[in-house]
């Protein structure tokens, strides 16, 4: 009664291909992230904010090595990603907003009963958005590497290339983190159902948190498995006293997407939309 | 065709649906009427699977709405006027929905000439009127060619073109052979689209009947110089038989028809025989007047409104 009684009528649309599957709703997914002003203007300024903040932190060690006796400085790459420092807030809080501006403006409605399964949705939402952060903070990684090396380390102590060991897993550490961040941070959206909550309790955990864990357990071991510190662990070529090494900063960073995500998904099943 | 079993849904101790049964069939438009927080909304969110029903069930073309592959080409719903992302375009949104279900981008265009939104259709919903906004969740609903259509008081913020725009879609997609639920407080405008009307009061069905037998004429009013001698003539069981002034008859319980037979068989004189149709508004207070959950008190000793 309906495809092929209601075509006949009008003449137009043949709905006998049309069902939901899971990368029809990844590209629905694409088309409403890209079709905002919001997304456009966040992942420039993330990726800005990269590039800007490398180029300066890599001058000022640049001039600082040029001293007499100029020591320290840090890793080859840990100048030029600097900026990694400051994105997650940008990416936090794009995360929370994919989802979260989706419940303030009563999309979240229509979309659900476009994909009446529910998790296609949320699964989609991450695969989407985490890759897009990757990509997007992978290309801003390579640039402000690429460009701190030539405009100021090269021939320095800190010269280094992207064949150099370890750098090119630092670069990709970087965008990784970014996009674990941005998946939990839309994981925190999802569980908020609310922009505004989504967002302090992203800012929250990312930067109150790590304050409140150095500050009352000082000497404790865990502000390592904060995701600010996890994190950091996957972008480093050295690695400091007390830290994770890059592949268990990676493994304890996962966790928390993988549980928030899994927790927000629960609840997207159960609630009422 | 919508049908619905013993639907209820409540929210912690209050009952939002109670023991909700209808049929929603196709090619009629169903007009779904009742007071303020009387359940309506609810209800075509339980249709559409957004709420979980805490007991009985509702199924679209005979499945729940959530196992159809194509959920778009089997109902198409407008619930909320503004259901769109301010900040995206009338084209975005409906082409995000569209990808979900693998529609062609040449079935957007279409559902945007459809509603009148093709010179808006690039600009962001955040500038729409409620109006615009209705066209644009008509456009979201129309999108997937379903056989069902779901619509939460689509006449609000519409100007006079276009309520009776929507009366003719609505009546043209009941035409097509489609099942049509649509709820609204407008009740003469219900009057002269919905054929078939489910009325529910408190989260409980009231009266599930066509348009016609709901309206039907109820009494006659009767003209006549002879009026008290055809008065006793037409006296009988189930008649009731008042008159108001002198030469002049109230009759509930006898069509026109054979008040007019008996005057010509005793040449009787009829001056006026007219069926008295009773308001759908007029019927529709009657049947909630006690489940109407938000009164406001008449200002002048006058019913409430």
């Amino acid at each position: 009664m309906t495809a092929a009684g209601t075509a006949a009528h009008r003449g137009g649309l043949d709905t006998s291909g049309a069902r939901v599957t899971f990368p029809r709703v990844m590209h629905a997914e694409w088309t409403k992230l890209w079709s905002l002003r919001s997304t456009w203007v966040s992942i420039t300024v993330t990726a800005l904010l990269i590039v800007a903040f490398g180029l300066v932190q890599s001058h000022l060690t640049a001039r600082h090595l040029a001293e007499p006796g100029g020591g320290g400085g840090r890793d080859a790459a840990g100048a030029a990603l600097n900026g990694f420092g400051l994105a997650p807030f940008a990416v936090g809080v794009l995360g929370v907003l994919v989802i979260g501006g989706e419940y303030a403006t009563g999309t979240i409605r229509v979309t659900l009963s476009a994909v009446p399964r529910r998790l296609p949705v949320l699964w989609a939402k991450a695969a989407v958005f985490g890759a897009v952060v990757f990509a997007v903070c992978l290309a801003a990684a390579v640039t402000a590497f690429l460009a701190s090396q030539w405009l100021f380390l090269s021939g320095t102590r800190l010269s280094a290339s992207l064949g150099t060991a370890g750098v090119p897993r630092a670069l990709a550490g970087a965008a990784l983190d970014m996009a674990l961040i941005g998946v939990l941070s839309l994981g925190i959206g999802a569980l908020a159902r609310n922009t505004a909550g989504g967002i302090t309790a992203t800012v929250g955990l990312l930067l109150l948190a790590p304050g409140l864990v150095h500050f009352l357990l000082p000497d404790s071991s865990v502000a390592a498995y904060l995701p600010s510190d996890a994190g950091q662990a996957l972008m480093s070529l050295a690695r400091p006293a007390g830290a994770l090494g890059p592949w268990t900063g990676l493994a304890v960073l996962c966790c928390y997407p993988v549980a928030v995500l899994g927790a927000a998904a629960v609840l997207l099943v159960r609630r009422d939309a | 065709m919508i049908e619905a079993h013993g639907l209820t849904k409540r929210y912690g101790d209050r009952t939002a649906v109670d023991d909700l049964t209808f049929t929603v069939r196709p090619g009629t438009v169903t007009g779904f009427l009742g007071p303020n927080g009387a359940g309506k909304s609810t209800t075509m969110r339980l249709v559409l699977g957004l709420d979980r029903p805490t007991g009985g069930r509702v199924t679209v073309n005979g499945r729940a709405y959530r196992d159809h592959p194509a959920p778009l080409c089997e109902v198409g719903a407008l619930l909320e006027a503004r259901a769109a992302h301010g900040g995206r375009s009338a084209r975005s949104h409906l082409l995000a929905l569209a990808r979900s279900h693998g529609i062609p981008r040449r079935r957007v265009a279409e559902v945007i000439d459809l509603v009148g939104l093709r010179e808006v259709a690039g600009k962001r919903t955040k500038g729409f009127s409620l109006g615009m906004g209705q066209r644009l969740g008509i456009a979201c609903a129309l999108l997937g060619d379903p056989g069902a259509v779901v619509l939460d008081e689509p006449v609000n913020g519409l100007d006079p073109e276009g309520v009776l725009w929507m009366r003719n879609l609505l009546k043209g997609l009941a035409a097509e052979g489609r099942a049509v639920l649509v709820s609204s407080h407008l009740m003469n405008e219900m009057a002269v689209t919905a054929d078939e009307v489910i009325v529910i009061g408190r989260g409980r069905l009231i009266a599930a009947t066509s348009m016609h037998e709901l309206t039907r004429p109820a009494r006659v009013r009767v003209v006549s110089p002879d009026a008290a001698r055809l008065g006793e003539l037409l006296a009988g069981p189930g008649v009731e038989i008042s008159s108001p002034r002198p030469g002049e008859l109230e009759v509930r319980g006898l069509a026109c028809e054979p008040i007019g037979r008996t005057a010509a068989a005793h040449a009787l004189t009829v001056y006026e025989l007219t069926p008295r149709a009773v308001g759908l508004e007029q019927v529709f207070m009657e049947l909630t007047r006690d489940s109407v959950e938000y009164a406001g008190r008449a200002t002048s000793g006058g019913a409430a409104a």
